[in-house]
This record gives C-alpha cells, structure tokens and sequence, in this order.
C-alpha cells in the first residue's frame, strides 16, 4: 500500500481504536490513521461541508468502519459510501462484534469489500488485524474519483 | 186405488197375467243391478216396493214390512204406495211437479212416480204412514221398470227411515255455526248413524277423506264397515275390560262410550273405498231426540295422516330423535305439506308460551317468526335458488321442499310478543311414495349460544391483544438480549486487550526490573521480585479467564436469542434417522468412555429438524460427558406413542442427578454435580426452550449413581402457531 493511502478509522470505543492501531502498527503499516469517534464526524470527514464526498477527490481512503456507533449504524455510512460517485471505489473494512450472519450479509449486499469479526479472545483479535495489515500492505487503494 | 186382481194371492215368483210380469221385470232388472242393490233389496234396512204401471204393489220386502207394518200380503195387489203415503204431501207434491214440469199432475200415485215415468232420476223425502197410522220420514228413490221394448212396466220404490237422518240434522242445527263449519268443512268427515249405526249423513268432508260418495254408503254400511277390523277387535277387548262389560267387536265398539255419556275421542285407521287405509281422530257423540234416547251417532274425523306420519318419521329417527322431540329443550313443531301446525310439543310450549292447542290445526310457523326475517330470507333464497319465493311458509321450508338439507338461524316471537333466536333445523316429511306431507322442524333457543358466541368474541379479541402484546414483549426481549450482549462484548474486547497488552508489557517492566538490579547488584531482592511477578500474573490471568468466561456466557444469550429468533419449520422426520446421526457425530467420544449406545425404532414426527437435532445432540452429548468412570456406559433412546404426542426417552446409567437439582438443571447457567466437564450450564436450558416452542415439554428422572432419564415429548404434528405465521 502507498504510502499516501489515508486510513480512515470509524471507531467509537477508544480501547478499540488504540488495540486496532497498535496491531496495525505491529503489522508495520505505517499510513497515516484518522480515527473518528461517532457517525456524525465520519460523515463530516468523508463527504464534507457540503455532503458530496469532493473533498476527497484523489485521495486514496481505506476506510475501517464499526457497525455499532452512538448516533448511527456503520450500515448507513457504508451505504451513503458505496452510493457516493467519489468515494464508492474506496475499499471499506467493517471491523465489528457483531457476527450475525444476515447483518454480514446484508454489508455485503452494500458493496462492502471485507468483513472482519472483533473476536474478544486478544490473540485471534491482534491475529485479526495484523493480518488486516498484512492485507493492507498488498492491496492497491484507488483515489477517490 | 185399488186393483182389479185384489183377490190373487201374494205369490212372488208366481208369473200371472202383466202384473206377473211387473213382478218377473222387477226381479230381472234387480238381479242386473247386482250385489249391492241386491243386498238393500233383502235388507231389512231398506223398504223396496214394487209395482206394476198402476202403481199397485206387486213386490213388498222385508225391509217394508218392518218399517210400514203391514205385511206383504196384506198390500200386495191391493194398494199403491200413494196409499200408505201422507196425503197432504202428496197434493203439495202434485202441484210442485205440475209447477215445475208444466203438466197437470194428479196427487195420487202419478205425483210420486212421474218424474221417473219422463226418465228423471228421482229422489225425494216423504212420510209414509204405518198400519197403526204412525208416520215416519222417508227418503224414497224411484226406478222405473222397463220391458224389452222399453215400454214401463212398472216403479220400484226403494225407501228409507229418514228419521235418525232428520233428528241429527236437526242436532247438528242446534249444535251452532261452528260444528256446522265442521260440517261442511273437507277437511273433517262427518258422518251421522242411525242408533244401530246405519251410516244416515256422509258429508263432503268424508267424500273427500274415504273416497265413496254419500250415496255408496248411506242406509247402507255402518262406520265400522271402513274401519280397520283388527283394530275394532283389540278396541272391543280394551273397552271390555274398562267397562267391565262385553262389547261386540263392530259399531258398538265405536260408539259404547258415547253412548254411555262418555266423552269419546280416538284414533282409528279408515279404510277407503279403495282398500287404502289412513289414520284418523274421531270425536263421537250420541245424538238423543227430547227425551234424551239416543236416536244416532255422530262421528267427527280428521285425517290424521300428516300427523302420524311426523310421529312415526320421528319414531323411526331413533333414540335420540324423540329425546329431543320429546325434550322441553328442543321446540319440535310438525306441519302438514301447507304449513299448518300438526304437532307442537313441549319444548315449544315451553319456549313459545303458546300452548299446543293455541297453534295446531290454526296457525303456520311463519305466523310465529319474525316478518322482517322471513322477507330477507324469502328475497335472499329467490336469489340463491333463482326462483321467487314467497316470504311467509315457503320460505322457512323451502330448501327442504327441493331435500337440500337446511338448517338456520331465525327469531321466533313468543305468545307475549318477545323474541328470542333459534336454530332450526327443518326436514320435509314424507310419505311411502316420496311426496311431501309436511315438515318438521326443530329448534332450539339459541339464547345461550348467542351470548356465549358475543363473549367468546370478547375473549378471542382479548386473547388477540394479548398474544399481540405478548410477542411484541418477547420481541423486545430478543432485541434487548441482542443489543445487550454486542454491548457487553466491546468492552470485553477492551479488557481482554489491555489485559493481555499489560501481560506483555509485565514481561518486558521485569526484564527491565532484573537487568536494572543487575546493574545495582542487588541479589536478595530477587525473590520479591518473583512474587510479585506471579501475583500481578496471577491477576492478569483472572482477567482474562474471567472475561473469556463472560464472552462464553454472552455467547450463550446471543445463541438462545438467535434460536428463539429463528423461523421454525414443521417437517416430516424419520427420528431413528435423526438420532442414527446424532450418535455418528458423538461416536468419537462414545468410544474414548468406551460406552455403547442403542437406538430402538422411534416413531417418525412432524417438527422442525434443526430444533430437535440440537435437543437431542444435547441430551446425548450430556449422556456420554456424565457417564461413571467405574461401569461399561449404555445409552438408549426408545420412544413411547399415545393418540397425539410420542415421548422420546434418553437413558443412561451415568452418575446421575441429585433430586435437588433436577428443577435447576434446565436453568440458564445452572449445572449440576462435580463441576469437572466443560460446561457452561447453557444446553439444557437451549433445550427446554426449544421443546416449549415445539409445543412439548421435557423433564427428567434421575437417581445418583444409578442414571438418568431424560423425557421429550413432544406433539406428533406440530404446527407453525398463528403469529409466527405473520411475521
């Protein structure tokens, strides 16, 4: 992954978001990490003032998006995402504990690129992401259009 | 007027002269006449008098000499029956004929016999006058006798006592306008005797009824002539024995009571001129001239054919039939083929308030229902039948009229006005040859039903808003278990996380530690370095044990919470297959406890597979983990069937389960006995909630060191309940 590719946390528990950085940092992911913690500031980051996702044209975003937010559900940012000219080629790892079969079916159905269950057990949890690292380390990200 | 030939004695058969041969004509043309005429001829019952073209009297019967008095001898070829008639009527007779055919007729002889001299039939009412100058009524009939040649030869003229005919007219005249509705009604057959019973009066009713006319059987048979003989007998022996006397088996028997004064009223079958036969109510009463001797019978009939045939389609309906007819719960109205009530028993006395003698024979059941009723009925059955019809009687048995069964709701009015809904059930009543000869129709007081069927609407919506409420509840329950638990699992992550980040950063702070005391020096502080090293391992690792246990349980909760989410499915299941699978998935830990497991032939059952798969798999996983270490582990599964349900039982000779517990076992997160098998207290629990909505239950009978009997019974069609079915 180039080193520009901005990795876009949506995350709202701290613990969360400082355990998933230290494991991607150990995987030896290096990009820059925007940690956001409620709906309202990932909709704010990533479509704008205006709401129309230009402000990130030609940025390569990678985003990690938790289900289970204090204002809204990850299922709506996903889908306003993959419904957006700009951003909808940008990748979008869902990182949550919910490991309901028709909720992972239903991001799926919204175009969303990865799947990951937070397990609680740590070791398959930093296994988890470290692999996400690895993964990210390989993968191209497109700009956004 | 008298006769040449008075001298020549009174021998019949004697042929002499054209007298002898009115005489041989008279006999001739009452041979032709045959058997009847015959039999009025010698009876003694009928005057027959013959004479030759002068009316002087060649023939004089027994019949005559009873009547008249005087022997045939004593007129034979002497007088004319002008003679030994009443001579005032005999003018009057005389000037009405003179009148009537615009003739001169002359009062003697001519005036009795002329209209049958022109060929008119004649029958007419005289008073004849006996020897001793009594007199008495007569109906007199008169025949003309012809030769070959058709030439007259003489008159026969056949009379008879008129006088029990004339008393009880005169009795029925003073009997008043309604028995003489009777009277002349078709629908009764009055029939007036003489004392011995000689049928005198046979109304159009009785014509109608018994098929002969008037004629056929006036001075002719008695009433017990057209009826039943076998019953005249059995009547005879009954009414022997309550009176106390003997009664002959014939008209006496009809009469007895009537004549004694007794009120008589009995059903008798009548026999018609054809040899059918219908059954009939006869009302006699005597009838006495002014010194009260009886002078004839009067015998009132109705045909009581629609009525017995209720009563014997009702007999023939069994057992039950007449328990509800004769019940003062059911209202059993029976009709004649136009509506009009027949029978009314005491149900319907009961529920109507009339009484059966307010209805029968007067008034329809339309007369008794609610008018508004009957007219959407009428309209409603038009439509349905393509036929119009009438909204009075027709329309209560219409479907029944065509044999379609019917049986409906409709208000019927109570003598005192008030109303109350019935169900009637109407069938049509037939006779042998399949025609309608009334209906009966049954009803009961729908009341009860009514008020049930409101309340029982109260209830079913209650019930409604409850289930309604009730899985609105449990739904909220499965979404607070599955928020809740996704809740608890983030700051277990957290927890579990941190605690196994300080674990590592412990190694790396007593790395650290020991390499700083190397630098120092310091050798005895080593070992308290050591100990604390363990405590805080120690707490980190119950920590984390603690937090995985927690994900266990949390675990458990979204699992239950998904199942009780799950659509059920009800399907056909072959469970000797099921469980064949079940053992095949456990056979790995069967063999390490080196235990043997059998499966009996189980009964094959409508449920949902996944449910009972999950059941079983855990009844059996729980078999084989409790097994004693000391025994040979046997397991069975074996099935009991009853009408509706099979219980499945799995049974083992494991370690058992202390009484105490066997309530507890099904709890969530309870477990029972030595704690030495992984376990969190969570299948049995799965388990019971899984049969609960399979509509069964499970429970279990256990002795400790002995084994343990789990029981599932379960329905053997299940099916998916309603409000599972909408969502």
């Amino acid at each position: 992954m180039t080193q520009q590719v901005v990795i876009v946390m949506v995350e709202d528990d701290e613990g969360h978001a400082r355990l998933i950085e230290k494991n991607l940092r150990r995987a030896g992911i290096k990009n820059e990490i925007v940690p956001l913690a409620d709906g309202a500031s990932a909709i704010a980051f990533l479509f704008g003032s205006d709401g129309s996702g230009l402000v990130n044209k030609g940025r390569p975003l990678l985003i990690l998006l938790d289900l289970n937010l204090p204002d809204m559900s990850g299922i709506d940012i996903l889908k306003r995402i993959k419904e957006n000219e700009h951003l909808r080629v940008s990748p979008v790892v869902v990182l949550t504990t919910t490991d309901d079969k028709s909720e992972i079916q239903r991001c799926y159905d919204l175009n969303c690129n990865v799947y990951i269950t937070k397990p609680v057990d740590y070791e398959k949890f930093a296994n988890a992401i470290q692999q996400l690292g690895l993964f990210m380390y390989v993968i191209q990200v497109p700009e956004a259009i | 007027m008298t006769n040449g030939n008075a001298e020549t004695s009174a021998q019949i058969g004697v042929s002499e002269g054209t007298d002898n041969a009115a005489r041989n004509v008279a006999e001739e043309a009452l041979l032709k006449a045959g058997a009847l005429q015959r039999a009025i001829f010698n009876s003694a019952n009928f005057s027959s008098i013959a004479t030759d073209a002068k009316g002087v009297i060649q023939i004089f019967n027994v019949g005559a000499e009873r009547m008249l008095g005087y022997m045939a001898g004593e007129v034979m070829n002497k007088i004319t029956p002008a003679d030994i008639s009443d001579p005032q009527e005999v003018i009057a007779r005389a000037k009405a004929l003179s009148a009537e055919l615009e003739t001169t007729i002359t009062p003697g002889f001519e005036a009795l016999v002329f209209k049958a001299s022109r060929g008119i039939e004649d029958i007419y009412e005289l008073t004849y006058i006996r020897k001793d100058g009594s007199r008495f009524p007569a109906v007199v009939s008169v025949t003309a006798l012809r030769n070959a040649q058709d030439a007259i030869i003489g008159y026969l003229l056949i009379g008879t006592d008129n006088t029990a005919r004339k008393l009880a007219e005169e009795a029925l005249l003073k009997a008043g306008a309604l028995q003489r509705a009777i009277f002349n009604s078709a629908n009764f057959s009055s029939i007036a005797t003489d004392a011995k019973g000689v049928i005198q009066i046979f109304n159009v009713g009785a014509e109608r009824m018994l098929g002969y006319t008037a004629a056929d059987v006036m001075n002719n048979i008695t009433p017990a002539d057209i009826s039943d003989p076998q019953e005249l007998i059995a009547r005879a022996e009954a009414l022997s024995v309550e009176l106390g006397t003997t009664i002959t088996p014939g008209f006496e028997a009809l009469v007895f009571k009537a004549s004694r004064g007794i009120e008589d009223i009995y059903e008798l079958t009548y026999i018609r001129k054809d040899g059918s036969r219908f059954p009939a109510v006869v009302s006699v009463t005597a009838l006495r001239d002014a010194q009260s001797t009886i002078i004839g019978y009067l015998l009132i009939g109705t045909d009581n054919t629609a009525r017995k045939l209720a009563e014997e389609a009702l007999l023939k309906a069994g057992a039950l039939q007449s328990a509800i007819f004769n019940s003062a719960n059911f209202s059993s109205i029976a009709t004649d083929a136009k509506g009009v009530i027949q029978i009314f028993n005491v149900g319907a006395e009961r529920m109507l308030g009339y009484a059966a003698g307010d209805v029968m024979n007067k008034i329809t059941p339309a007369d008794i229902s609610d008018p508004q009723e009957l007219i959407a009925r009428a309209e409603a059955l038009s439509v349905e039948l393509g036929t119009q019809i009438t909204p009075g009687f027709e329309a209560l048995v219409f479907k029944a009229s065509r044999g379609i069964e019917d049986i409906y709701e409709l208000t019927y009015i109570r003598k005192d006005g008030s109303r109350f809904p019935a169900v009637v059930s109407v069938t049509a009543l037939r006779d042998a040859q399949g025609a309608i000869i009334g209906y009966l129709l049954i009803g009961t007081d729908n009341t009860a039903r009514k008020l049930v069927e409101a309340e029982q609407k109260k209830l079913d919506q209650r019930l409604r808003d409850q289930t309604a409420l009730l899985s609105e509840a449990n739904g909220e329950i499965q979404r607070f278990v599955y928020i809740v638990s996704h809740d608890l699992r983030s700051p277990l992550v957290n927890i579990m996380g941190f605690a196994s980040e300080l674990d590592t950063w412990r190694k790396q702070i007593f790395e650290q530690l020991a390499a700083l005391r190397a630098q120092v020096g310091g050798e005895q502080a080593s070992e308290s370095d050591e100990a604390l090293r363990s405590d805080v391992e120690e707490a980190l690792s119950f920590i984390k044990s603690s937090a995985a246990k927690m994900d266990r349980l949390i675990g458990a909760l979204l699992k239950l919470s998904r199942e009780g989410q799950r659509q059920f499915l009800p399907q056909s299941i072959d469970m000797s297959q099921l469980l064949q699978s079940t053992l095949e998935a456990l056979a790995h830990q069967a063999r390490d406890v080196n235990a043997k497991i059998s499966i009996g032939e189980l009964p094959a059952i409508t449920s949902d597979r996944l449910a009972l798969e999950q059941v079983f798999s855990n009844l059996m996983d729980n078999a084989v983990k409790y097994l004693r270490a000391d025994v040979p582990g046997s397991i069975e599964v074996r099935a009991t069937e009853s009408d509706r349900a099979i219980t499945y039982e799995v049974r083992d000779n494991g370690r058992g389960i202390d009484a105490k517990d066997c309530d507890r076992i099904f709890d969530l997160f309870r477990r029972s006995g030595i704690q030495d098998r992984p376990g969190d207290g969570i299948g049995l629990a799965h388990a019971r909630t899984l049969v609960r909505r399979l509509g069964g239950s499970i429970n279990v009978e256990s002795e400790p060191n002995r084994g343990t009997v789990f029981k599932v019974m379960l329905p053997k069609t299940w099916h998916l309940p309603v409000s599972e079915m909408m969502t």
